[in-house]
């Protein structure tokens, strides 16, 4: 099993939607793909789907179930694609944002547990997290194979994206590849690099563009489902193809 | 082997030996019986020194553990993680207990 996590400095960025059409993508391929949305302060998987899951991410780090009951098989996937949604109760948020640092202790701890019981039947997890740095991004990044970091060329993105390789991804010693995210109509490549700077432009494994039809399915589909032939879906398979 | 045997003995007197140490520094500085252990969270693991912020990652997942169960987990020699460990123990990261000939590391049940 391959763990990837998506993660990114700012919010915003496209990390959902881009989580999604991974695992989707990776699905199609004949791999069995577990995704899972550990942005615990703003979930947004749910959304996307119509599933009641019986059990959240939040009461398998609470204890309150196993690592596997929190699954539900997405219909219409391959049979490949299982989703973990995180609870948006309010309650429920404000618990796992806490800052307590026993309480994260045992979560990273259950995180690193959890992983071990998955790892001989799932080919990829692929965890959505929250942006920045808080406990619930750090803990999966300590627990992950490879991290995506997806940015904008926001400059306040960009800079933020670079401190963070600097003093996580690089001192854990973490694999990690950036993705350019809603790269508006009519920058050039060149311009891109220069705004990216020599030190992101070394890990930049894709520019995705920024497209309309994105923004008006509402957070209800990716247009990688809709639109398998959509230039942000080629850009999908492109992703998967490097990091596979 | 012959020789790992006579090997995995003097590593075990050697173990005995920093505990004797430990515990007779411990009497000497007056230190109280119970120390407050300290949280081994992602942020704190972050900070940790690259050589043991493996081994405490390992035991963040085990709770419980000898160093020979560490390295086998870490694929680093017995030797190595024995040094770790007791490294995490006297900083007060984790506890350590005596069972018979085995040395255990380990996190308090709460
Ligand atoms: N390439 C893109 N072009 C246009 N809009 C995009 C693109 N990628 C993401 N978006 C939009 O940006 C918003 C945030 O995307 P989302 O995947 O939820 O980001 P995050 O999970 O990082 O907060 C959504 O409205 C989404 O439709
Ligand atoms: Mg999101």
């Amino acid at each position: 099993m391959k763990t990837i996590a998506i993660h990114s400095y700012r919010g915003g960025t496209g990390k959902t939607n881009i989580a999604l059409s991974m695992a989707e993508c990776l699905a199609r391929r004949e791999k069995k793909v577990f995704l899972v949305d550990f942005d615990l302060r703003a979930p947004s998987l749910e959304s996307f789907f119509e599933y009641k899951p019986s059990y959240f991410v939040n009461d398998f780090l609470t204890g309150r179930c196993d690592a596997k009951d929190v699954f539900v098989k997405a219909e219409g996937f391959n049979d490949g694609l299982f989703l973990g949604f995180a609870s948006s109760e309010i309650r429920e948020i404000k618990e796992a944002m806490r800052e307590d640092k026993r309480k994260q202790m045992k979560i990273l701890s259950r995180i690193l547990n959890g992983k071990d019981l998955l790892k001989d039947e799932v080919d990829y997890l692929i965890v959505d997290t929250a942006p920045g740095l808080r406990y619930s991004s750090t803990n999966v990044i300590l627990s992950s194979d490879l991290v995506l970091l997806v940015s904008t060329l926001d400059k306040s993105d960009l800079d933020g994206t670079k401190r963070m390789i600097e003093e996580i991804h690089e001192i854990l010693d973490m694999p990690h590849f950036v993705i350019i995210n809603k790269v508006p109509e009519g920058v050039s490549g060149e311009e891109v690099s220069k705004e990216v700077g020599d030190k992101l432009s070394q890990k930049m494994i894709c520019t995705i563009l920024c497209y309309c039809e994105v923004m008006s399915l509402r957070g209800r589909q990716t247009i990688f489902h809709q639109q398998p032939e959509h230039p942000f879906s080629r850009a999908i398979e492109e992703i998967v193809d490097k990091i596979s | 082997m012959k020789e790992d045997r006579v090997i995995e003995t003097i590593l075990e007197k050697m173990d005995r030996m920093l505990e004797l140490e430990e515990e007779t520094l411990r009497i000497i500085s007056r230190e109280g019986e119970k120390r407050e252990l300290k949280p081994l969270d992602a942020l704190t693991l972050l900070d940790l020194p690259d050589h043991l912020r493996k081994t405490a990652m390992v035991m963040n997942k085990l709770k419980e553990a000898t160093a020979k169960e560490v390295a086998d987990e870490t694929e680093r020699e017995r030797s190595i993680e024995s040094a770790y460990l007791n490294q995490l123990h006297r900083e007060d990261y984790l506890l350590k207990r005596r069972e018979g000939r085995k040395v255990i590391f380990y996190f308090p049940e709460e």
